[in-house]
């Protein structure tokens, strides 16, 4: 006998959310299972709104939102097993770091309040400067202490807004581990992000948000391999826009060329390496001037429309 | 509850507000020093009674909780971190009541000590007037503090709204106007204090049952308002 499937850990149900006339999250749906998931899109795309909904913070307009099965807004009780990192910095900056998570272990009934912030401050490495007042830290030294005090009482879920935010380096690979050490552990990890390599360190599955919208969910890698492929739009400036975009179609380095009034010349390729080498060539070769060049498409807005578009 | 209250006491006593609190608490013994120098005709208990209810009921206590309470909660919606309260398994009057607990310690108690203080120094040693002051003035206290602690989680201009309330309200429509002069948490506190002390505030026009009613009734009903906008609003 085969018993009912459980239910995801967060089960996102046609969710919209909008402040006055500013749709922030529109008809979103998903669900997250156990592991690290990562909430995906460029700034205002509205990962934060949906985060915030998700911890209960804030009613979504419509839809509905389950989290371990249950309501979550209004349901205090739920959050002893929910740890929630929002995307400001703010903490209580007259409190040591130590403290501040300590303050946190007690506010959600750890039975060892003070054992329990030694552990999630060595988690985090800060144990050195954990006597510190938090207004002293630094920014990556706040967000560290931010973490800690989210996984100090062992939430089954964490809800974590930005956690990379702010941190140098080699922080970033230790959180990195951190979080994944956790995820392997069968925890529900969703972090959110906009930028793309911080993703790749933290997770496998993505929910890819655009304008509000779920544009895409999957697979990390296919996803990236379809940026990999996507086409590149360079704007060119050259004293013979003609003969150069003749040239450039004749070497099959772009699959498209477009001249406007001004004679400007706008080129889309799917072979970024090779249009940087034939570019140059090309002109050379026919004895045409550059005078610009410059790649239209390459922002972080631009990558995301263009997965979203896949 | 006392993780909260400890972080709102020392929230609280830290700000720099605390040291604007402390200098108004002070200005009740420091009238009671003047008049023990001064020579005057008045007697200390007409000088007594004028000081709690003119200058302690009327302007310092609802100043000081007036500024404690629209930050008990307001510097939290500032500066966005009331999340680190509503994201834990806390029901809403589990962060609401202490709260309220902490301004009243930091705010309430140094006034109504110092005007227990003023009146022993002025009634040279009167212990059952300065208590019945003491008494009178906490029971205010906790009224007010209830008021601007629901004012700051609530009002957006709560500094302002509050100003209003104090000076228009409290000053004035309910010290002149028949229909509302038994809706003002000033005379409540100043009937406690008549009825702990018989001698003192004798025109008051509120019995003490009722006036401990009255504060009862302010301090439940607007902790029920902040409970449950703490639980309708969108959390910054």
């Amino acid at each position: 006998m085969t018993g009912a499937p459980s239910p995801p850990t967060i089960a996102v149900d046609g969710v919209s959310k909008w402040f006055g006339g500013v749709v922030a999250v529109s008809d979103v749906s998903l669900a997250v299972e156990p592991g690290v998931t990562a909430l995906l899109g460029p700034n205002g795309a509205g990962k934060t709104t949906l985060l915030r909904t998700i911890a209960g913070l804030t009613a979504p307009s419509q839809g509905q939102i389950n989290v371990f099965g249950e309501p979550i807004r209004g349901n205090a009780r739920l959050n002893r097993r929910i740890g929630y990192m929002p995307e400001h910095e703010s903490v209580y900056d007259f409190l040591t770091g130590r403290e501040f998570v300590e303050l946190s272990a007690r506010l959600h009934g750890v039975a060892d309040p003070g054992g329990a912030a030694t552990r999630a401050m060595e988690t985090v490495a800060l144990t050195e400067a954990e006597n510190r007042k938090l207004r002293g830290y630094s920014r990556g030294m706040r967000q560290r202490t931010r973490l800690a005090a989210t996984l100090v009482h062992d939430p089954g879920l964490l809800l974590l807004d930005e956690p990379l935010s702010g941190t140098d380096p080699v922080q970033r690979l230790h959180l990195g581990n951190v979080i994944g050490r956790l995820g392997e552990q069968g925890r529900t990890i969703l972090v959110s992000s906009h930028i793309l390599e911080e993703v790749e360190l933290l997770a496998d599955r993505i929910h890819l948000m655009v304008g509000g919208k779920l544009a895409a969910s999957g697979d990390f890698r296919a996803i990236r391999q379809q940026l990999n492929d996507r086409p590149f739009v360079v704007r060119i400036d050259t004293t013979d826009a003609r003969a150069l975009a003749a040239g450039l179609l004749a070497a099959g380095a772009v699959e498209s060329v477009e001249i406007d009034a001004k004679g400007t010349l706008r080129v889309r390729s799917q072979d970024v390496s090779l249009l940087q080498r034939s570019i140059p060539a090309v002109a050379q070769r026919l004895g045409t001037r550059l005078l610009r060049v410059e790649p239209l498409d390459d922002s972080l807005e631009s990558v995301f429309e263009y997965l979203a578009q896949g | 509850m006392r993780a909260v209250f400890t972080l709102t006491v020392r929230q609280l006593a830290g700000s720099r507000r605390s040291w604007l609190v402390l200098g108004l608490a002070a200005l009740p013994i420091l009238a009671a020093a003047l008049f023990r120098i001064a020579e005057t005709t008045t007697t200390p208990r007409e000088y007594a009674d004028e000081i709690t209810a003119s200058l302690v009921a009327s302007a310092i206590l609802p100043l000081v909780m007036l500024l404690l309470g629209v930050v008990t909660f307001g510097n939290e919606v500032s500066d966005r971190t009331l999340v680190y309260l509503t994201t834990k398994p806390l029901a809403r009057w589990r962060i609401v009541v202490p709260k309220l607990a902490a301004t009243l310690l930091v705010g309430g108690l140094p006034v109504a000590v110092s005007g227990a203080v003023a009146i022993a120094v002025i009634e040279q040693g009167d212990l059952g007037g300065a208590l019945a002051t003491g008494g009178g003035l906490l029971a205010g206290a906790a009224a007010y503090a209830a008021i601007f602690t629901w004012a700051g989680l609530a009002l957006r201009h709560a500094l302002v709204a509050g100003l209003v309330y104090v000076f228009v309200w409290e000053a004035v429509l309910a010290a002149y106007l028949d229909g509302i002069r038994f809706l003002s948490v000033r005379r409540f506190a100043l009937s406690v204090v008549n009825g702990l002390d018989a001698e003192r505030l004798t025109d008051a026009e509120l019995g003490a049952g009722a006036a401990t009613v009255g504060v009862l009734l302010v301090l439940a009903g607007f902790t029920a308002l902040a409970v449950r906008k703490l639980a309708r609003m969108d959390v910054p």
